[in-house]
């Protein structure tokens, strides 16, 4: 059985546990090949919280570019982050955020993988 | 490590060297996958939608206004998505240009969460893990 606490260390809680579950099914093989895309294409929740700080200096929504919310990102970019309210839920939301993107990301990865092998 | 255990709540613990790992097992509902984030949308929108625009006062809940900074770019969004959802969009554009398309980009943000909350229905399995030192 793949385990992620040898192949992907880094991952913590929510992310860990949901990988985890993704590729106990996978071979060694398919599950470390998994490993290295997944690595590559996942974002860290510190990515998306420092990006929401900028927010409140700069440029307001950067954080939902990076996470594929093209909509939500020019919202933010031309209401300042919906005058600083968007910005902050997204502080207080960042790693639920980061965890529903790479969900996303191992699912897509994972039927890859498979169809691969 | 393997992750097996039985049902909701489920402890299985580990000795590792040691400390002893403890696994504590339980299934997220499709609420708690979700999180907070559509119940904000939705309830400014709703908000914004039930109050008249016209009767804003000097009253506000911008954090900006409130410590005294004028010229905000957001400023006027909450007036011009009331107008828009009143359906008054002349004065909608002229109150914020973003405000048709907001009440748009929101109601797709909050479609797509409660897509990927019912994709994920039944819940899945959480885990939550600690390490405790059986001389501690």
């Amino acid at each position: 059985m793949a385990n992620v606490m040898q192949l992907m260390p880094t991952l913590e809680g929510d992310e860990m546990t949901y990988v985890q579950g993704l590729i106990k099914e996978l071979s060694d093989n398919q599950a470390q090949q998994f490993a290295n895309i997944y690595t590559g294409r996942r974002k860290d929740p510190q990515t998306i919280l420092l990006t929401s700080l900028i927010g409140f200096v700069g440029v307001a929504g950067v954080q939902r570019f990076l996470l594929d919310q093209i909509g939500m990102g020019l919202l933010y970019l031309f209401t300042a982050g919906l005058c600083f309210v968007g910005t902050i839920i997204d502080l207080v939301n960042h790693k639920k955020l980061t965890f529903e993107y790479n969900t996303k990301v191992a699912q897509q990865v994972v039927v890859m993988v498979k169809a691969s092998n | 490590m393997q992750f097996a255990g039985g049902g909701v709540g489920s402890e299985n613990s580990y000795d590792i060297g040691t400390s002893r790992i403890v696994v504590t097992k339980r299934t997220r509902t499709a609420f708690s996958a979700i999180g907070f984030e559509p119940i904000i949308w939705l309830g400014a929108l709703l908000w914004l939608g039930f109050s008249e625009p016209q009767s804003h006062s000097d009253f506000t809940l911008c954090p900006l206004r409130n410590i005294g900074i004028s010229g905000c770019p957001g400023c006027g969004l909450g007036r011009s998505v009331s107008y828009a959802l009143h359906g008054h969009f002349s004065e909608s554009f002229q109150m914020h240009f973003a405000g048709m398309p907001a009440v748009l980009i929101l109601l797709f943000r909050v479609f797509s969460l409660f897509k990927n909350a019912t994709r994920n229905r039944g819940g899945y399995n959480h885990f939550t893990i600690k390490q405790r030192n059986p001389y501690g």
